[in-house]
């Protein structure tokens, strides 16, 4: 497991490398950054001299260096905008963010997992096509929609929650049911669907004639085994909760790194949007990481690869 | 251990049928399936691939698919008509009073779960004690089907065993609550040659020291010869006959049996002819209902009639049962006749 551990180590680490590297070739090579930074009608002159200013001017690769050292002494700039460091304003606006986007996956599969688990086992019955109709609507519903449905109703109408900002818990409850449901359904459908193949194994066969009661075969044998990609796939919505939840943080007026990242765009703060792509890809890299390794500690077969 | 025939069968059946839908029509797997079992008793069930070995074996722990639909005029474990069971009663049945050992030990213990783990819970389902005495039978297990460092093992998984190893694990599992029943669906197929016979004489060793029933399947009659009591021989759903079997081997009454035995070149010795790889023909479709003999398509003996009604079970003095329109006196007379000194070629059977 520690071997194992220290490889998938290694791994992310050379990924997030080559991450940085990409990701901010591709912010150089968008457009002439400084042309944007002087502002329209600039002259030659003006945006020459913004490029020296931001450094523009120097080869490709100089410019990565020097932003990779002062990124790792923890200085990502300051933004074109507020004035204010970069690093800061991510900061400010992480924790709520990170907090919806735990409480929505948390949510998500408290659903996902028993459904899914109750529509193998009762397929192609009533129950598990209404459990289908779930994730399906849950799916085909716009996040917009569904938040403006949740404010009107649960806010304006019956006044039961707050319906902008993210002062108290009360606050945080429509965009985690929103953005928890639209999660939810493919981790719904990954799990009905592991199990659906686990339960035709012959592992399962075997439980059955071992006299095992029913919750066990279901719990303990099939769904170990088919909640597999399911940690896989709870990464990547956690990487998209934390990063795309744009929509819904505009609606419920919360500043969290969506939001945040939607207005530099708007803005043009480049600093601040390079700051946030890194920080979003580490992210992602990092949840990758522990899925593999809870994984692994899942699947005894693993390790040994 | 002798067997007292006198007592009542542990295992009754008769007239078992099971068929399951399908979307071209209800799949007739078991059309009459009838064998009884005595306590301490090796039974073989030997047939081709697709005869229903596996299915009926799975009906008689209530594990066939859920939607197949079974009826048998008498189906009874240890006096108790399982098919009366309910679904938690069947449930204490399985894994406790009988037991089941799969073909593939590659893919029949879970992966995730340690083989101590996997020991242990059929136990403690079965309520039959607490987890130390789960573990030290577990391991007790472990070294009788031969498996050294027992205590080592519990801990480790599925695949840090050889496929030889993990059946010995299986059969300790099958074990764990003392059955009385233990069936083996071709516990050796999926193994190396070099394991297979070991892996036999086990099971015939642990039946005996145990005193458990064995229903042994197989699609190769030569495999089972040596350990069986008694053979039943199935063919598209029915058994077509069952005896002792040796008779039933070195005699044998139906067609279709005597074409397996011919099939298996050491089970015939002194006969000069040439072994028949296979019996020639395809097995019938088991789609819908049916009239006749389903081998009369294969067999060298039938007749016109064959086709018309369902052959009657016929039983001979000795006790064999089986299942074919001409009387023992006529199909023993047919078999023993390439005995003679003047074989009958291979072909002429076609
Ligand atoms: N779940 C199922 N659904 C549909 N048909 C099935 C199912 N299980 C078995 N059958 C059919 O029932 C028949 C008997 O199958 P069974 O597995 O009992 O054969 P078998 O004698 O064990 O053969 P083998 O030697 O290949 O294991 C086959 O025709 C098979 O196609
Ligand atoms: S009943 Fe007819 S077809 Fe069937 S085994 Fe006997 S002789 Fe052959
Ligand atoms: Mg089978």
């Amino acid at each position: 497991m520690i071997n194992y551990a220290i490889q998938r180590l290694i791994l992310a680490f050379f990924v997030a490398v080559a991450v940085s590297i990409i990701a901010f070739a591709l912010l150089r090579l968008s457009g002439d950054l400084a042309m944007v930074l002087a502002g329209d009608g600039a002259t030659d002159e003006e945006v020459r001299q913004m490029a020296e200013r931001h450094g523009l001017d120097r080869p490709f690769v100089v410019q990565y260096f020097d932003w990779l050292i002062r990124m790792l002494q923890g200085d990502l700039g300051t933004s074109l905008f507020t004035h204010r460091p970069t690093m800061e304003m991510i900061l400010e606006a992480v924790p709520v963010t990170a907090k919806i986007a735990f409480l929505s996956l948390g949510a998500a599969l408290a659903f996902a997992i028993p459904l899914g688990v109750i529509a193998a086992a009762y397929p192609n019955t009533w129950i598990d096509r209404a459990v289908l109709a779930l994730a399906v609507a849950g799916k085909a519903m716009p996040t917009f929609w569904m938040a403006l449905v949740l404010m009107y109703w649960l806010g304006v109408q019956l006044r039961w929650l707050p319906i902008s900002g993210s002062a108290t818990w009360q606050h945080l409850v429509m965009p985690v049911i929103v953005l928890g449901t639209s999660v939810m359904p493919q981790l719904m459908r990954l799990t009905r669907s592991g199990m659906l193949d686990t339960l035709e194994s012959d592992f399962i066969r075997m439980a059955w004639a071992k006299g095992l009661p029913a919750h066990v075969v279901f719990f303990k044998h099939a769904l170990r085994n088919a909640i597999l990609p399911v940690v896989a796939m709870s990464a990547i919505s956690l990487g998209f909760l934390l990063g795309g939840a744009v929509i819904v943080e505009a609606i419920f007026s919360i500043n969290g790194i969506g939001l945040l990242a939607y207005r530099s765009i708007l803005r043009i703060d480049f600093p601040v949007v390079q700051a946030i792509l890194f920080f979003l890809s580490f992210v992602y890299i990092f949840l990758t990481l522990i899925a593999d390794l809870i994984n692994a500690w899942l699947d005894p077969r693993i390790k040994v690869k | 251990m002798a067997i007292d025939y006198g007592a009542p069968p542990l295992l009754d059946i008769a007239g078992l049928h099971l068929s399951i839908p399908t979307s071209g029509g209800d799949l007739r797997v078991l059309r009459g399936v009838d064998y009884q079992l005595w306590q301490g008793e090796t039974l073989a069930v030997v047939g081709e691939s697709g005869s229903g070995k596996s299915v009926s074996s799975l009906a008689l722990m209530g594990l066939h698919p859920r939607r197949a639909s079974v009826s048998a005029e008498r189906m009874t474990f240890d006096g108790q008509n399982i098919l009366g069971l309910s679904r938690p009663a069947l449930r204490k049945l399985r894994g406790n009073q009988m037991a089941m050992i799969f073909q593939d030990p590659m893919t029949s213990l879970n992966p995730v779960l340690t083989i101590g783990e996997q020991l242990v819970e059929t136990y403690s389902a079965h309520g039959k004690g607490s987890r130390a005495q789960a573990t030290e039978r577990a391991i007790y297990l472990l070294e009788r089907v031969g498996i050294r460092n027992a205590r080592e093992r519990l801990g480790q998984y599925p695949h840090q065993l050889s496929g030889g190893l993990r059946q010995r694990v299986v059969i300790a599992i099958a074990l764990m609550c003392n059955p009385k029943l233990i069936i083996a669906d071709e516990p050796t197929t999926a193994l190396d040659v070099t394991v297979q016979a070991l892996i036999l004489s086990l099971l015939k060793e642990l039946q005996e020291e145990f005193g458990m029933a064995l229903i042994l399947i197989s699609h190769d009659i030569g495999v089972v010869s040596s350990i069986a009591d008694r053979v039943a021989i199935m063919y598209a759903g029915t058994i077509v006959e069952s005896g002792g079997a040796d008779e039933v081997i070195h005699e044998p009454l139906h067609p279709y049996t005597r074409g397996l035995v011919d099939c298996v070149p050491r089970l015939r010795p002194g006969r000069e002819r040439k072994p028949l790889v296979t019996i020639p023909g395809i097995v019938p479709s088991l789609l819908g209902p049916s009239r006749g003999c389903l081998f009369r398509n294969r067999c060298p003996k039938a007749l016109d009639t064959c086709a018309m009604t369902d052959p009657a079970v016929q039983r001979t003095a000795s006790g064999r049962v089986f299942r074919c329109i001409h009387s023992e006196a006529v199909l023993h007379a047919a078999h023993t006749r390439p005995a003679d000194p003047a074989p009958v070629a291979a072909g002429g059977r076609a």
